[in-house]
């Protein structure tokens, strides 16, 4: 795989994005895994890892309260409810993020043709979304209960 | 030398539709074949993605469709949830092979 | 092998592998965190494509909100650590051996592509992206993509009212747990 050619931005001739430019992203990644390997190794391999349990260190906290009940519970239907309406406006977001990069960029000339319209797309899709919020609110879905 | 280009691509994501095709056919819990769903279309996407660098003329068009597919995956894991979840109140189970209600 | 060479293999064997933990794993949450790698792989891939919005579009709405979504369905769904469905010895062969011949035909038909003529060309970013979303072609005679744009937006809103509806449906009294009913 080449590394493709530079491309023509606003800011002028930029070299393509290329995700081999971040190799120092890898080494963090390699130093944190090893590390994280490294612990885990150190503390869990037989013979390798220190044991001297004393009635204080099998507590869960050392400090505070002991745990009541088991963590595996089942959780309420309202985290789900919660959760649909964040998806949705992450979804909104993706699509508001490209508009709002080309929104105020003149190059190309197509605001004198396509601003307007390009304009009210963008509020159509956010009252249709506004829509889908004002049913939920009414829905009851932010009522805690 | 070899060198990874389009086929390489095609191949990984033929592995990713294999593995979401098998968790699809082995998987009795309804949300372990949601999830080999969610493998399949990341195969598609992954594919379309692909197409967009190495093929000119799909350029713009292979990143518009990846967009769509993550949107409707989304959409779609939410009403499937959503349905898991009923069948749940009624079933106790997310057995795919209870749900037999419709079956003459 | 350049380092481009490496960096494919890197993130396409961290994916590969988590699909394979997706499919191996029994419980339901493991398979969970064994997806949400994959995912995170894919997404690399789409980084080293070339195309950044992809890319961070994977990670903010399939790791950060699809995945979240799966998570809690199985936290909403799983009594127990132990509640998973063990699959039959005849299950893995039957459904391993169709995904296996799948494999296999799909393969043949991508390494048909090897004699392919090469053209790497940078992708266009997002601002292209956006405008094709929003019904302005790249340029003049180009298919642009309003339509669909305009759909997903409909989409959206009947899939939130859908599922709010569904989650909020009244519940069965015979239900297991009546301490779930009040929802």
């Amino acid at each position: 795989m080449t590394t493709p050619p530079p491309v023509l931005t606003p800011a002028g001739l930029e070299p393509a994005f290329d995700l081999a430019t971040y190799y120092p992203m890898l080494i963090f990644a390699a130093v944190i895994l090893s590390m994280a390997c490294g612990i885990v190794a150190a503390t869990h391999i037989p013979f390798l890892k220190p044991r001297n349990p004393t009635k204080t260190k099998q507590m869960p906290y050392e400090s505070g309260m002991d745990p009541i009940g088991s963590a595996r519970m089942q959780f309420d239907v309202k985290f789900y409810l919660i959760a649909i309406l964040f998806l949705v406006f992450d979804v909104e977001l993706l699509f508001l993020y490209p508009w709002a990069v080309s929104a105020y960029n003149t190059t190309g000339g197509w605001q004198s043709r396509y601003g307007d319209l390009v304009f009210l797309e963008i509020l159509a899709f956010m009252v249709t979304l506004t829509l889908a919020y004002l049913y939920a609110w009414r829905k009851g879905v932010f009522q805690w209960r | 030398m070899v060198e990874f280009g389009f086929p390489a691509f095609l191949v990984l994501s033929a592995f990713l539709f294999a593995c979401g095709l098998t968790c699809l056919a082995t998987k009795r819990n309804a949300i372990g074949i949601l999830m080999g769903v969610e493998l399949i279309l990341n195969a598609a996407n992954l594919n379309f993605v692909a197409a967009a660098r190495f093929v000119p003329t799909f350029r713009l068009e292979g990143q518009v469709f990846a967009v769509l597919v993550i949107v409707l995956a989304a959409a779609e894991a939410a009403v499937a949830l959503a349905i898991f979840l009923n069948f749940y109140n009624n079933h106790a189970t997310v057995n795919v092979e209870n749900a037999t209600d419709l079956k003459g | 092998m350049t380092f481009h060479d490496a960096l494919f293999l890197i993130l396409a064997t961290a994916s590969a592998v988590s699909a394979l933990g997706v499919v191996v794993s029994s419980s339901i949450i493991r398979s969970a965190i064994w997806l949400l790698f994959m995912l995170m792989g894919v997404s690399g891939l789409y980084f080293f494509l070339g195309a950044e919005f992809l890319g961070a579009a994977q990670l903010i709405v399939y790791v950060g909100g699809t995945m979240v979504l799966v998570v809690f369905g199985g936290m909403l769904t799983t009594r127990g650590p132990f509640d998973h469905v063990p699959v039959g010895l005849v299950g893995w062969v039957l459904g391993g051996g169709l995904s296996l011949a799948l494999f296999a035909l799909l393969v043949q038909a991508s390494l048909s592509f090897v004699s392919h003529p090469r053209t790497d060309t940078a992708l266009p970013g997002t601002g292209p992206l956006g405008l094709t979303l929003l019904g302005v072609p790249e340029t003049p005679g180009q298919t642009a993509y309003l339509l669909p744009f305009e759909i997903v937006s409909i989409h959206l809103l009947v899939v939130l009212i859908a599922a709010a509806y569904l989650a909020r449906a009244k519940r069965r009294p015979t239900s297991t747990h009546p301490e779930a009913d009040h929802g």
